[in-house]
């Protein structure tokens, strides 16, 4: 383990240049989106910009950004919702409740993990307006809401708690709900955080399928938002970027807080 | 009592199977009904048996997005997983900084996608800071997104940088579970460092190996945003990937019966990766 001091250099030093890599993109934007059009494609990489908000408070002024932001923030907290209520209990069953048919069940879960919304959007779209759900909360948000992986990363966190734990509360006459919610919830905390935050992101990122099912303005998410601003003809490239920047900012609170959460999400829906 | 209690897992199971039955299952079927009919949401359905499947092997604008696909996943992935490979081996040698780095290495992965697209829109734009620094070096600047020669490269540098980010982390993850032991008594046998990653290192990570190879090119497989919002599928076609061409038939050219063609033979692809995928999963737990 006794590495020579230069081999430690190097490697630091070949990390940094990487981490440099993925870090200029994102300081650019930031930095550009406090300059005005002409020092953005003239100027400096490195002069701060004279725009100060004025950037911001345009893009805003030209479109509901705060309106895309709720609908965003909207559709990603009831797919966490669904996917933790819907999830947790379909985990318990398949986890602690076997049977001869959970089984084969469990492998058409699975299959439906793998199912890509980019190849089932033309059904999805005839089935939606069917449901008279066509460019309506209801139908931007619930098709894509249940997120399968997330059912997958509590199974395994439930099938690792002993059975003696629910044996316990059967033996007090718990109901199979009593002892999901006092025993089993609790001690799945930071799966629940895990499956939270990856469903979060996910669907802040979704954009093929609400593109497809919305046309009202107002009812658009912010990817959608940010995408139709850019399209506008005559919008200032600095803009742009200060709508780009407003919409990490969600992302970028969540991760200093959520850290560890997010790198276990990133593992996590490895299966995904 | 016990019986109750495997009937009773159906009313735990069944909420989750009923939405995945109407959102996941149901469209599939669907999809592959679509794909036997002439359809243009006019009028209703015509059924017209084989023929968009029969009509894809002389499918021009099929066969060369398909081509475009395969080119921009198979440049896109064999880089990066081998930087990933890279960079997650040497942050996995580090002691306390690891978390520091392994915090900026990530950042790029929690971007929005549409910000990470409208971000390289611009830095690819005629004046843009890498056209800026072509010049720098007494370079000619190119025209990244309005020339089929450099579009479809355009794009894959930028998945380069997005998507390092995040088989990073995943092919750290698999380096911290490899045993520290083996390591030390190689180097102790005073095995060299090549040897030690051929004989050593790559069978331990073969799991890592193949489960990021089956993401990265899935999710190749999946792209939208950037393709989309770039260069919308162009210059002629020149970045049309499969997701977009299933949009467009379907939703600009209203061939319903088409694209849904188009969607089975990318889900069919992504099917075949996934279930490899799961294979390779249950065998690394057996194991």
């Amino acid at each position: 383990m006794h590495r020579s001091q230069v081999e430690r250099i190097a490697i630091i030093l070949f990390i940094a240049i990487f981490a440099a890599i993925a870090l200029f993109p994102i300081l650019w934007m930031l930095a550009a989106s406090f300059k005005t059009d002409k020092e953005l494609l003239d100027g400096s990489l490195w002069d701060f910009g004279s725009a100060g908000i004025s950037n911001y408070v345009k893009a805003f002024q030209a479109r509901p950004f705060l309106r895309y932001l709720v609908n965003s923030l909207l559709a990603a907290g009831v797919s966490v919702l669904i996917t933790l209520f819907l999830g947790v209990l379909a985990a318990y069953g398949f986890a602690k409740m076997r049977n001869r048919y959970s089984e084969m069940i469990w492998i058409a879960v699975l299959a439906s993990i793998m199912i890509p919304i980019e190849a089932i959007v033309i059904p999805l779209f005839l089935q939606v307006h069917a449901f008279g759900w066509h460019d309506s909360y209801a139908g931007i948000v619930l098709p894509t809401a249940l997120n399968a992986a997330g059912i997958f990363i509590l199974r395994q966190a439930i099938q690792g708690i002993p059975n003696e734990l629910l044996e316990a509360g059967r033996i007090d006459g718990a109901s199979e709900f009593t002892i999901l919610r006092r025993i089993v919830v609790p001690l799945l905390a930071p799966s629940i955080v895990v499956v939270a935050v990856l469903t979060f992101s996910l669907s802040w990122n979704n954009y093929l399928w609400p593109l497809i099912i919305t046309s009202t303005d107002t009812l658009r998410t912010l990817p959608l938002g940010m995408a139709a601003f850019q399209m506008t003809l005559n919008t200032k490239y600095s803009e742009i970027m200060a709508v780009s920047t407003f919409g990490t900012i969600p992302m970028a609170l969540l991760f200093i807080f959520l850290q560890r959460y997010f790198i276990d999400s990133a593992i996590g829906s490895g299966i995904k | 009592m016990f019986q109750s209690r495997k009937r009773l897992s159906l009313v735990f199971i069944a909420p989750a199977l009923l939405y995945l039955a109407i959102f996941q299952l149901y469209p599939v079927l669907y999809a592959v009904y679509i794909s036997f009919h002439k359809y243009d949401l006019m009028s209703p359905p015509v059924f017209t048996g084989l023929s968009n499947y029969i009509r894809l092997a002389s499918d021009e604008q099929f066969l060369r997005s398909l081509w475009v696909t395969a080119f921009y996943v198979f440049w896109t992935i064999v880089p990066v997983i081998g930087l990933s490979f890279v960079l997650g081996g040497l942050l996995s040698t580090l002691g306390r900084s690891r978390s520091v780095w392994r915090f900026l290495l990530y950042l790029p992965s929690i971007l929005p996608f549409v910000s990470v697209a409208l971000v390289w829109k611009l830095m690819f734009n005629q004046r843009g800071p890498i056209n800026d620094a072509l010049n720098t070096a007494g370079m000619a600047s190119i025209p990244w997104l309005t020339n089929g020669a450099y579009a479809p490269w355009a794009l894959i540098f930028m998945s380069w940088w997005h998507a390092t980010s995040y088989y990073t982390i995943i092919f750290l993850a698999g380096f911290l579970t490899l045993p520290r032991d083996c390591f030390e008594a190689a180097r102790l046998d005073g095995a060299k460092l090549f040897p030690m990653i051929r004989h050593i290192t790559l069978p331990l990570m073969r799991p890592t190996i193949a489960l990021v190879v089956v993401l990265a090119t899935v999710n190749g497989l999946k792209a939208f945003v950037f393709q989309q919002v770039l260069t919308d599928g162009g210059p002629a076609n020149a970045t049309q990937i499969l997701t977009i061409l299933i949009y467009k038939t379907a939703f600009s050219y209203l061939d319903m019966g088409r694209a849904s063609t188009y969607s089975i033979v990318l889900f069919g692809c992504i099917m075949l990766l996934s279930l490899i995928q799961i294979w390779l999963i249950s065998g690394r737990r057996d194991a």
